[in-house]
C-alpha cells in the first residue's frame, strides 16, 4: 500500500506547489482540485487497508464537498474577471492608479 | 404479490455470468464489438438517408450497389481521400486528439451492452453471455463514458482556433451537459426499480414487464434526452449550417471529421442500445411471441436478433423525429432542458423513490399493476396540464401573452365559412382535442409519407424534356437580318437580384453596325455561379434580346468557364431557332 | 466481475503492479504539467488525465463505485466547469513569465521540497499493517456497501452535503448575476434601434462581377462608374486586400480586339 501513499502524498505536494507558485488564479484551483484528489486517493487507499468500506464514503463526500467548492470559487472567479478584466491573482491591476 | 414480483427478482441470479471467459474471449467480443460498430455506423448513415429521403417522398441514395447500400463506403472513402488540412492557428495535439477522444469514448459504451443472453457455439459446448463485461455499477460506466466523449467536442472546437468553432462547441456542449442530466436522472429511476446498475440485471428484471411500460414518464423523458444528447435535431442547433457552419467540426476535414462523424454516429447507436438495455426488455423476446415453443425464441442466438430489431426500431425513431420537427433556438432547447425536463424528472424520481421505499422498508406490499398505473396517470397528468386550449396561440413566445390592449374588446376571429375556404396558414384546430394533437401531427404525415410512393424522378438515366417554360441558360438573339437585338443598355445588369450579368456598352461604329440605334453590348458576361434564373433581367430587357432557353445542364470543372461570354450567349448567324420564353 | 473479485485485495498482486508502475508517472508527468505549462487549458487537460487515471486506481482498489463517480462527477461535471470557465475568461489567458515578487519561484520551490521531505518523511518512518482488502460486498457489489455505510452512519452527513450543494449553486448563480439596469433587449428593439440610427439599413451591395474572378475582393461599381468600397467585405478592407479590377475586367485579348464587324445582312430571313 505504500506505493499509493507516496503517490498520494506526490501529488498533494505538486498541488500544494501549484497553489503557491502559479499566479492564474484558475490554475490555482486547478491546484486545489488536485490536493483534493490526492487526499481522496489517500482515503481509498486505506479502505482497503482497514478492510473499511468507510474511508471510500469519505473520499464519496470530500467529491462532493470539492464540487460544492469549485463552483463557488469559479463565480467568484468570473464575478472578478467581469470587473477586472483579469484574472491574475497579482493585484496590480487594483493597486494601479 | 409486491412489484419485485412483477419486476423479476432482481440481482440474486440476474446478472451474467463471466465465469467460463478467459482473455482470448474478451478480446475476441472487444473486436466483434468493434466490428459491430462500425458496420452499425455504416448502415445507419444508409438507413438515415434512405428513410429520411422516404419521408419526403424522394428516393434517397439509390446509384451505389443495390438500394444505395454501399454509398457509406463511398462515403468513408471520399473522407480518407480528401485534403488533410491542419488549421495554422490550432492547437496541434489537441486538434487531434479531440476527434480521438469522441470516438473512443463513444466505442466504451458497447462493453457493457448485453446484446443476448448466454449463446452457444456449434460444435463445441463453450457457452458466454453476448456482453464483453458486466459490473455493479455498468450503467453508469455508461454515463462516465458519455461524460468524457464530451471533452471532444468543447476540446476539438477550441483547438481549432476560429470563433464559430469555439462557439458550436460551447453550445453543444452545454446542450450535451444539461440533457446528460435528464438522461441520468431517467436511468436512476430504473435503477430504483431494477434494484441493480448491472445492465444485465436490468434486463433480467424486465422479465415480467418492459421499463417503457412501467416506468413510462422515465421512458419519455429519456427519449427526449438522448435526441438531445446526441445533437441531433430538433436539438442540432450547434451543427446547423447556417448559423455555425458545422459547429465545432468547421475547421476538420478529412479523417478527422470522420473521426467526429463516427462518433456522432456511434453514439447514436450507444443511446439507442442503452434504451433497449434499459427499457424495452434488453434481449428479450416481445410478450405474445414468448409464449411460442416454450419461450424458445427467449433463447441463444434469438436474443440477438430482438436486441437488434429494438435498437434499430429506435433508430428509426431517432430518423423519423428527424424528418419531422424542426429545429430547436438554442435558448428554447436549454429553457426545455432545465425548466422543464429536469424538474419533471426529479419529481419523478421522488414519487418512485417513495413508492419503493414504502415497499421495501416498510414492507407494505403493492399490487404489481401499483407502478405502471402510476407512470400512466403521472403521464397523462402532465399532458392534460400543458394541453393548449383553442383560444391559445400555438406560435408565441412562452411567458408572452396576448396583450390586450385596455378598452377594447377581444375581436371575434373570422370564422371560415363553407363558401369561403380557408387559408392552409389560417387553419385552427376545430376541437379540442384537435388542437393539442395538431404540434404532433408532422409526425403522422411524415410516416404516410414513408409508406407511400416518392415521386422523384429518375434523371440522369431517363432524361425528361422540360416544358418550354422552363428557366435555363440565357441567349442573346439577332433580328432576322443579323443585327444583335441587344443594344447595351444594360437594364438586366441593373435588375439581376444576384449581380451576374456584367455589360459594357460600346458605340456602334457608323460603318459596321452591330446593333440598330446608337449603342451595342461590346461586353456581355453572364456568371452562372451568381444567376439564379429569377428570369428578371428577361422581364427587363426592352428589346426581346435576351431569352432563356431550356438548357440545364451548365455544370463544369472550373469556375471561369461558367462565367459565359458574348460569344457563348449569341446566337450564331442564321440561326433561325425559335425563341422559347 | 470476475476480474473485479479479485482486486482490492490483499497486498498488491502482479496485475495490479504493472498497472500501478505503468499509470503513476503519466498521473505524476500529468500533474507536474499543473507546474510548468503556460496555458491555463493545457493544464486543465492534464488534470483530466490525472483524475481518469485515478479512477483506475480506484477500481483497482476496490472501489468501482467511486471511480466510476470519480469520472462521472469529477471528470464530467466539475473540469467541465472549469472548461467552461476557462472560456468565458479567458481561453488563452497565459501566465506572464515575469515575476511580481522577485524569488517567488525559489521560495516556492524551496516549500514544495520542504512539503515533500515532511511527507516523504512521514511515509518512510510509517510500517503499515498487512492490508485486509475490501471483502466482497455480495449480491449488490460495492454500491450497495457503500450505500449501507452512507445511509446508516452518515445520513446526516449526507443531508448536510446535500444543502451544501443547493447553497453553493445558488450563491454562484448570486454571484455571476448581472442586475440588469436596462430593460433587456430584444430582436424587436434592436431592430428599431438599427433602423432608427440612421446609417444605412440595407445590407451592403454585393461585391463586382468581373469576367475571369468569382471572389468576393472586387469592389463593385455604381452607375457613375465609381468602386463602391462597402461591397468589400470589412475584413478584407482592413487588411488591404481589396484586388484592382481593371486586369480582370476582360481579357487581354478582348480589351485589344477591335469592335467586331457588323454581320453582312443577310436580307430577308425569318
Amino acid at each position: 500500500m505504500i506505493p499509493y501513499v507516496a503517490l498520494s502524498a506526490l501529488l498533494f505536494v505538486i498541488g500544494a506547489t501549484t497553489v503557491l507558485l502559479r499566479r492564474n488564479v484558475i490554475i490555482v484551483l486547478l491546484g486545489i482540485e488536485l490536493m483534493l484528489n490526492a487526499a481522496n486517493l489517500a482515503f481509498v487507499t486505506f479502505a482497503r487497508l482497514h478492510g473499511d468500506v468507510t474511508g471510500q464514503v469519505i473520499a464519496f463526500f470530500t467529491m462532493v464537498v470539492a464540487a460544492a467548492e469549485v463552483v463557488v470559487g469559479l463565480a467568484i472567479v468570473v464575478a472578478i474577471f467581469r470587473s477586472r478584466r483579469s484574472v491574475s491573482v497579482d493585484g496590480e491591476n487594483a493597486m494601479r492608479h | 404479490m409486491s412489484i419485485l414480483a412483477a419486476f423479476g427478482e432482481p440481482q440474486v441470479g440476474g446478472e451474467a455470468d463471466f465465469s467460463a471467459d478467459n482473455l482470448w474471449i474478451s478480446l475476441i467480443k472487444a473486436v466483434f464489438i468493434l466490428v459491430f460498430a462500425l458496420v452499425s455506423v455504416l448502415l445507419a448513415l444508409w438507413f438515415e438517408r434512405r428513410v429520411v429521403a422516404r419521408m419526403q417522398a424522394r428516393l434517397g441514395p439509390n446509384v451505389r450497389g443495390p438500394f444505395g447500400l454501399f454509398q457509406a463506403i463511398y462515403d468513408a472513402l471520399k473522407l480518407l481521400l480528401k485534403e488533410d488540412m491542419n488549421v495554422n492557428k490550432s492547437t496541434k495535439l489537441l486538434y487531434i486528439l479531440a476527434p480521438m477522444i469522441s470516438v473512443f469514448a463513444a466505442l466504451m459504451v458497447f462493453s457493457v451492452i448485453p446484446m443476448g443472453d448466454r449463446v452457444g457455439f456449434p460444435g463445441t459446448t463453450f457457452t458466454t453471455p453476448l456482453q464483453l463485461t458486466d459490473f455493479p455499477v455498468a450503467a453508469l460506466f455508461v454515463l462516465a463514458a458519455a461524460s468524457v466523449g464530451v471533452y471532444g467536442i468543447v476540446l476539438g472546437g477550441w483547438a481549432s482556433g476560429s470563433t464559430y468553432s469555439l462557439l458550436g462547441s460551447i453550445r453543444s456542449t452545454a446542450q450535451v451537459i444539461s440533457y446528460e442530466l435528464t438522461m441520468a436522472m431517467s436511468m436512476v429511476t430504473v435503477f430504483i426499480m431494477a434494484g441493480t446498475m448491472s445492465t444485465s440485471g436490468i434486463v433480467s428484471s424486465q422479465q415480467k414487464l418492459w421499463f417503457s411500460v412501467a416506468l413510462l414518464p422515465s421512458f419519455l423523458l429519456y427519449l427526449i434526452s438522448m435526441i438531445g444528447e446526441t445533437n441531433r435535431l430538433p436539438f442540432d442547433l450547434p451543427e446547423a449550417e447556417g448559423e455555425l457552419v458545422s459547429g465545432y467540426m468547421t475547421e476538420y476535414s478529412s479523417m478527422k471529421f470522420a473521426w467526429f462523424f463516427l462518433a456522432e454516429y456511434i453514439n447514436m447507436l450507444n443511446v439507442s442500445a442503452v434504451a433497449t438495455t434499459l427499457f424495452l426488455g434488453g434481449w428479450q423476446c416481445p410478450w405474445p411471441l414468448s409464449l411460442i415453443g416454450g419461450g424458445m425464441l427467449n433463447t441463444g442466438w434469438w436474443t440477438l436478433a430482438w436486441f437488434l430489431i429494438k435498437v434499430w426500431l429506435v433508430m428509426f425513431l431517432f430518423v423519423w423525429v428527424r424528418g419531422t420537427l424542426v429545429r430547436f433556438r438554442f435558448d428554447q432547447f436549454m429553457r426545455l432542458g432545465w425548466k422543464i425536463l429536469l424538474p419533471l424528472a426529479t419529481a419523478w424520481v421522488v414519487i418512485i423513490s417513495v413508492a419503493r421505499a414504502a415497499e421495501v422498508f416498510r414492507g407494505l406490499e403493492f399490487n404489481p399493476v401499483f407502478i405502471p398505473l402510476l407512470s400512466a396517470m403521472c403521464v397523462f397528468f402532465v399532458i392534460l396540464m400543458n394541453w393548449p386550449t383553442k383560444e391559445d396561440d400555438l406560435d408565441a413566445e412562452p411567458g408572452e401573452k396576448a396583450e390586450a390592449k385596455p378598452g377594447e374588446k377581444a375581436e371575434a376571429k373570422p370564422v371560415a365559412s363553407k363558401d369561403e375556404p380557408d387559408l392552409p396558414w389560417e387553419r385552427k384546430p376545430k376541437s379540442w382535442l384537435g388542437s393539442g394533437l395538431s404540434a404532433w401531427a408532422g409526425f403522422w404525415v411524415t410516416l404516410r409519407t414513408f409508406f407511400s410512393k416518392p415521386v422523384t424522378e429518375q434523371y440522369p438515366f431517363e432524361k425528361v424534356p422540360p416544358k418550354p417554360r422552363f428557366h435555363g441558360r440565357h441567349q442573346l438573339n439577332r433580328h432576322p437580318d443579323g443585327l444583335e437585338k441587344c443594344v447595351g443598355c444594360e437594364l438586366c445588369a441593373w435588375v439581376c437580384p444576384a449581380d451576374a450579368i456584367l455589360v459594357e456598352a460600346g458605340e456602334n461604329p457608323p460603318d459596321n453596325p452591330v446593333s440598330p440605334g446608337e449603342r451595342y453590348a461590346r461586353t456581355y458576361e453572364i456568371n452562372y455561379l451568381r444567376c439564379v434564373f429569377c428570369g428578371l433581367c428577361i422581364e427587363a430587357c426592352p428589346t426581346r434580346a435576351l431569352t432563356m432557353t431550356t438548357e440545364f445542364e451548365l455544370a463544369g470543372p472550373s469556375r471561369e468557364g461558367l462565367i459565359f461570354t458574348k460569344d457563348q450567349l449569341l446566337v450564331p448567324q442564321g440561326d433561325t431557332r425559335s425563341v422559347t420564353l | 466481475m470476475r476480474i473485479l473479485a479479485e482486486v482490492g485485495g490483499q497486498a498488491m498482486g502482479p496485475g495490479e503492479s504493472v498497472l500501478f508502475w505503468v499509470l503513476a508517472p503519466l498521473i505524476v508527468a500529468a500533474a507536474s504539467c499543473l507546474l510548468f505549462v503556460k496555458r491555463a487549458v493545457y493544464a486543465a487537460v492534464a488534470l483530466v488525465g490525472v483524475m481518469i487515471g485515478l479512477a483506475f486506481f480506484y477500481v483497482a482498489c476496490g472501489a468501482p463505485f467511486l471511480g466510476v463517480a470519480q469520472v462521472v462527477v469529477y471528470t464530467g461535471a466539475i473540469m467541465m466547469l472549469f472548461v467552461f470557465v476557462l472560456m468565458l475568461v479567458g481561453i488563452d489567458s497565459v501566465d506572464s513569465p515575469i515575476e511580481v515578487i522577485r524569488g517567488h519561484r525559489v521560495v516556492c520551490a524551496i516549500c514544495g521540497l520542504g512539503l515533500a521531505s515532511l511527507l516523504g518523511g512521514v511515509i518512510a518512518r510509517t510500517a503499515l499493517q498487512a492490508p485486509l482488502g475490501i471483502a466482497d460486498p455480495g449480491p449488490g457489489g460495492n454500491p450497495k456497501a457503500v450505500a449501507t455505510v452512507i445511509f446508516e452512519q452518515f445520513p446526516f452527513t449526507l443531508e448536510v452535503v446535500g444543502t451544501l450543494l443547493i447553497v453553493a449553486a445558488v450563491g454562484a448563480v448570486m454571484l455571476t448575476h448581472r442586475v440588469r439596469l436596462r430593460p433587456r433587449e430584444g430582436q424587436k428593439e434592436l431592430s428599431i434601434q438599427r433602423i432608427f440610427s440612421g446609417g444605412p439599413v440595407a445590407p451592403p451591395p454585393a461585391p463586382g462581377v468581373v469576367a475571369r474572378h468569382n471572389a468576393v475582393d472586387i469592389a463593385a461599381v455604381d452607375a457613375q462608374g465609381r468602386a463602391i468600397d462597402a461591397s468589400v467585405p470589412e475584413v478584407l478592407r482592413a487588411r488591404g486586400q481589396v484586388r484592382d479590377a481593371t486586369p480582370l475586367r476582360a481579357s487581354p485579348a478582348q480589351a485589344t480586339r477591335p469592335d467586331p464587324a457588323p454581320p453582312t445582312p443577310t436580307g430577308g430571313e425569318k
